[in-house]
């Protein structure tokens, strides 16, 4: 155990966790939008910055990723943090203005409208999704693909994949409603299987049908639980 | 499956900071889950998910000794792998732990009503301790991978497959149909769309597998049997009469396509007709020599259409106008890709070939030497003389490919091309089947498409052959040999052929299943007529135990409500529609299966005579179920079903069937909704449960008389 001051309360946290999970451990809440407990840290959103103090003065750090260390001091609603958090929220909506989530979060930083337009696209490139589905579901059928502007997230070589199973993890996760099942479709060679569907019955009556000398069996195996 | 002595659950009760906490009550839930049989501890955490909670979870299962672990906090699809894994550094194994989800199935879609929310909460652990006491533990499998390779196709894309493998030291066995290797290409002229000389290409390509040390290489052969299981396939090729016989870890299917044949309509006195191939053949020859040439596109299905076909109609045009400038050259096509040179475009009509665009209904014909064609781009009919009419017909696939897909079951589509045999499940719970399709076999490709997939047909095979073993934690089916009849019933049932019937005890046959081979949908054990098929996980027990864990308790006097969700929709729609936090009644209680096809009669029965009011059935939309077929299984099913009970005199209207869409919390919401309205107007069944199994009557008679009343 190591101990940390966060927000002027002495709190104690594992070795080896970031100072969010030390302040969410304690009850302190920190925003976070990249931010999820399966997953490893990123640390892309900057939305759960904190103000750190280092022998050079205060610094924001990136609580998520930035470890928490034994006799270190954090605040986590300073001022410097609030301002940093409202820019933050104010490109974040200006990337996604149409996204529920950001909208609340923008509203709570006090952001009513943001001063420049970004995007038409809610995808604010957190890249959980991809971290879900390469973490989470082991199928690593899309990444984030180019940079700067034309950073986006897409399958290899931005054509149908046969590695996306189509379980939507991607679409869940996604905090801005994103992700729509027909993404994933596209992004995914679909397969027409080609099975015809029969009825099939019993070989023997032409119906489902049950032995009355297996009775007895049955009836146990659909009893429940043997107590 | 019941584990020795009394099972030791411990429950974990999540805050999720105050997600949870601020809509369930969670002391009351704690002191509810502490009294449920088998608990032997019951924890509040602040969040199970934190480094802290696992830590403490892990601290837990050492100190009390649990062997089972439930965890009420938000929804298995997230977090389940992160409590596996935590249940795994403690000693235990994974497949011990049940996610009961409060978060998304209370405390986010009850805001208004706590008391409910609180309710179900508690029905729900209670259903995860009950599944908890008698869960099934998988059991996983491993396979040897034998270091072998079988191609089966020298064409382009088999070749570069085959070399790839062999370069990295793994034997390859070649098989090819054909006296000489080369498939298509070789007997191509010039390649799309850079002009190199297709000769050049193949023999650079054979000579890299000829004299290769690890290829054997079979041509004259066909390939008359694979059988045996995933990872050690046992393959019998006929050649020259005579059977050889090999084991192989990795099979890659390269078998590649032809050019169809052109029908009658196409003949006609003094009109030569040839096909793409046979002018590519013709034009060294100079043979080609004529005036009025027209190289048409044919797709009598516009759904056949290839750009391979159109690209070759391209390039030979092109070629055609190159050598004989003199010839009127046409090029007539229905719909030419995007796709295609565009360099090659503006020779061609620099060099005055005609481009003439037909409406696909409104196919061109042949008449009095030439062709008549309505030009869409025009808008006026043409008719174009033709003394030598070359078509582009197009790429079928071999007529061996259908019985190469039955050996190795790979289905092929309509036209008869393989699919890649991939389904979509969550990787890791079931073993790669280390076949693979690359080239024509796929879908008509260029030359330079089928090398780039020969190589990548190669490269997953690699990863394959490389890994020495396989190993997965399937959630399979297992047959009960003492109840089996041996009907086979479960063998027609598996989408997946992984059932077979082999010589059991006295006359009767019993199924068998392979491990290596079972998705685990648990469509045999739905169909078992003996109900000899038991799933590892959810078996009927399980599903059993939670149906009655679920209407055990009853105190807000409102309808319960059942619903049994297909873990790739409905219950990811229930999760979306907790994520953004959309408000149905409390009075549901959802259960998670694996698939549509486990929606069986007995357990909707069985939830009806334990007092449910309403069964809503969750899958997945018609075409997307992740096991092919099982949400049609169970259309069918519930179909009957409902017949059933309406002649047994019971409202079928408390069951019902719906599709879900896992990307729609909204739908999922609506369809909650209304089925709840329903059922709150029909109002409780009078169903009483008498004591008597289900299983003990008899079958047609569903509903003993004096049960509905």
């Amino acid at each position: 155990m190591i101990s940390l001051t966060i927000d002027g309360h002495k709190v104690e946290a594992l070795e080896g966790s970031s100072i969010l999970e030390a302040s969410r451990e304690h009850g302190i809440e920190i925003p976070t939008l990249c931010y999820h407990e399966a997953l490893e840290p990123y640390g892309s959103c900057r939305l759960c910055v904190v103000e750190l103090e280092t022998p050079r003065g205060p610094r924001l750090v990136a609580s998520c990723v930035y470890p928490a260390e034994d006799g270190a001091v954090a605040k986590t609603d300073s001022e410097m943090v609030q301002a940093s958090r409202r820019m933050t929220a104010e490109l974040l909506l200006a990337a996604a203005p149409h996204a529920k989530a950001i909208q609340e979060l923008a509203t709570r930083m006090g952001v009513q409208e943001p001063r420049v337009s970004l995007s038409d696209n809610d995808c604010i490139l957190c890249g959980l999704c991809v971290r879900a589905c390469a973490e989470i579901v082991g199928a690593n059928a899309i990444s984030l693909v180019h940079r700067g502007f034309s950073k986006e997230v897409s399958p290899p070589f931005e054509i149908g994949s046969n590695a996306c199973i189509g379980c939507t993890t991607c679409v869940f996760i996604c905090p801005t409603g994103a992700i729509k099942l027909e993404d994933v479709l596209s992004n995914r060679s679909v397969h027409d299987w080609a099975s015809d569907f029969q009825a099939r019955v019993c070989k023997i009556c032409g119906d489902h049908y049950l032995a009355p000398e297996l009775k007895a069996q049955v009836g146990e195996s659909l009893a429940g639980p043997e107590v | 499956m019941v584990t020795e002595g009394k099972p030791k659950i411990g429950v974990f009760l999540c805050e999720c900071g105050r997600e949870i906490s601020d809509t369930v009550e969670l002391s009351t839930l704690g002191q509810g889950v502490a009294e449920m049989p088998g608990v032997v501890l019951s924890q509040r955490q602040a969040y199970c998910c934190s480094k802290v909670g696992l830590h403490e979870i892990r601290q837990a299962i050492e100190k009390h000794g649990l062997d089972r672990v439930v965890v009420a906090g938000c929804t298995p699809r997230t977090h389940g792998p992160l409590f596996e894994k935590a249940l795994e550094e403690a000693g235990l194994r994974p497949s011990c732990l049940e996610v009961v989800n409060v978060r998304e199935q209370c405390a986010w879609v009850h805001v208004d009503d706590p008391e409910g929310a609180t309710e179900k909460a508690m029905d729900l652990t209670r259903m995860g301790v009950a599944k908890a006491a008698i869960m099934g533990l998988r059991t996983s499998i491993q396979v040897d991978v034998t270091p072998a390779a079988l191609v089966i196709g020298g064409g382009t894309a088999g070749l570069t497959a085959a070399a790839t493998v062999a370069a990295r030291g793994f034997p390859v066995m070649l098989v090819e149909k054909e006296p000489e290797l080369g498939g298509q290409v070789a007997r191509l002229h010039t390649l799309y769309p850079r002009g190199e000389s297709a000769s050049e290409f193949i023999k650079k390509r054979i000579r890299s597998v000829e004299g290769q040390e690890h290829i054997r290489i079979l041509t004259g052969s066909t390939v008359t049997d694979i059988s045996g299981p995933i990872g050690d396939y046992q393959v019998t090729v006929a050649r020259d009469g005579k059977i050889l016989e090999f084991h192989v870890g990795t099979v890659i299917v390269a078998t590649g396509a032809r050019e169809s044949e052109p029908s009658d309509e196409f003949r006609q006195d003094g009109v030569r007709v040839m096909t793409q191939s046979e002018l590519e053949q013709a034009l060294p020859e100079n043979e080609v020599n004529a005036g009025h040439v027209v190289t048409m596109v044919y797709e009598p299905d516009p759904e056949a259409y290839s750009t391979v076909a159109a690209a070759t109609a391209l390039k030979n045009s092109l070629l055609l106008k190159r050598r004989h400038p003199e010839a009127a050259v046409s090029l007539i096509f229905n719909d030419l890709s995007s796709d295609l040179s565009a360099a090659m475009m503006e020779e061609a009509r620099a060099l005055g070939v005609r481009f003439y665009s037909y409406d696909g209904r409104r196919a061109p014909r042949l008449a009095n030497k030439a062709v008549e064609v309505f030009d869409r781009l025009r808008g006026e009919a043409a008719t174009i003389p033709a003394e030598v009419l070359v078509l582009a017909m197009p790429l079928v696939p071999h007529d061996d490919a259908m019985s190469i897909s039955s050996m190795l079951s790979v289905p092929v589509d309509k036209h008869g091309f393989f699919l890649e045999p991939n389904v979509r499940l969550r990787p890791g719970s079931f073993l790669p089947t280390g076949i693979f399709v690359c080239g024509s076999a796929h879908y008509p490709v260029s030359a330079n498409e089928s090398v780039f997939q020969g190589y990548r047909a190669a490269a997953r095979a690699l990863r394959h052959l490389s890994a020495g073993t396989l190993a997965s934690q399937g959630p399979g089916a297992q047959v009960r040999e003492s109840l089996c009849v041996g009907c086979g019933t479960c063998v027609e049932s598996c989408p997946f052929g992984a059932i077979s019937m082999v010589p059991g005890r006295g006359m009767l046959s019993v199924s068998k299943i392979d491990a290596s081979l079972c998705k685990g949908c648990g469509n045999c054990s739905v169909v078992c007529p003996a109900k000899a098929i038991v799933m590892e996980t959810s078996s009927d027990k399980e599903l059993i135990a939670q149906i009655d864990a679920a209407l055990a308790a009853r105190t807000d006097g409102r309808p319960r409500v059942l619903a049994l969700l297909c873990e790739w929709s409905g219950y990811a729609a229930a999760d979306l529609a907790g994520a953004e936090r959309r408000q149905y009644p409390a009075n549901v209680r959802i259960i998670r299966v694996g698939c549509a096809a486990r929606f069986d009669p007995y357990l909707v029965l069985w939830a009806f005579l334990k007092g449910a009011d309403g069964v809503l059935l969750g899958g997945c939309d018609p075409g997307m179920c992740h096991y092919i077929e099982g949400n049609r299984w169970a259309a069918k099913r519930i179909e009957t079903l409902h017949h059933m009970l309406k002649g047994a005199g019971f409202d079928s209207r408390r069951l019902s069937l719906q599709w879900l869409k896992p990307d729609d919390g909204a739908q999922f919401v609506e369809v909650v909704r209304e089925f709840v309205d329903e059922i709150e107007y029909l109002g409780p069944t009078i169903l009483v449960d008498t004591g008597q199994s289900l299983g003990a009557s008899p079958q047609g008679q569903l509903l003993p008389s004096g049960q509905s009343v």
